[in-house]
């Protein structure tokens, strides 16, 4: 599991977390990437990259094709004003209590 | 036991130093030690790099090892995100600095 905590936008880690999730996917590694946080603004379009602040779209794209579990907290959403709706398909909404079962059922967690 | 250990973070922080420290008592204790450095973290790659010579086995990410201009040495592979896939499959534990 990938766990994306940070904006994309003040920082490239984001854009990073999502380029080595694809990374990832290459060892036939199951890979879940879960959005937590001020990482929930990665969930909706954004481009980043107009500041600088590195490439997310292609990553996401390339993840949900490559059938890798995409997943957002709720409670990040509301919490930064985020409309549920701009989800992109593809990104599961989780409750928080989901979100524990997510990160405890992973033979991995790595944080971003 | 395999640890696989990833460092994203740069000279600023003391993720490097704690890394060092683990991996070199991880090698004491005969476990296997394989380090990415990705991000920030490629410019930790002198400080670290002496834990090869006890066994380890270091990877960086030639991608971010070229924005920061970080130059190619001997006894590291200069790879890339897939490198840090097969790190992560076989290893028994994960651990990530960053």
């Amino acid at each position: 599991m990938v766990l994306v905590r940070r904006s994309p936008l003040n920082s490239v880690k984001s854009a990073e977390a999502l380029r080595q999730s694809v990374g990832l996917t290459l060892a036939e590694n199951e890979i879940t990437v879960l959005f937590i946080d001020a990482g929930a603004w990665l969930s909706v379009p954004l481009s980043p990259e107009i500041i600088a602040g590195g490439q997310i779209g292609k990553h996401i794209d390339a993840l949900i094709m490559l059938q890798a579990r995409l997943k957002v907290e709720g409670e990040s959403l509301d919490s930064y004003g985020i409309d549920r709706a701009r989800v992109i398909d593809g990104i599961e909404i989780l409750s928080e209590e989901d979100v524990v079962s997510e990160i405890t059922s992973a033979d991995a967690v790595i944080p971003f | 036991m395999r640890l696989g250990i990833l460092l994203t973070s740069g000279m600023e922080s003391e993720d490097a130093r704690t890394v060092r420290k683990i991996g070199e008592a991880a090698l004491r204790l005969g476990h296997e030690v394989d380090l990415f450095l990705m991000d920030d973290g490629v410019f930790n790659l002198d400080c670290l790099r002496p834990l090869t010579e006890h066994g380890a086995r270091i990877t960086v990410c030639a991608h971010n090892a070229h924005e920061r201009g970080v130059q190619k040495v001997e006894g590291v592979l200069f790879g890339g995100q897939n490198d840090w896939a097969e790190i992560a499959n076989r290893s028994e534990r994960v651990i990530v600095f960053g």
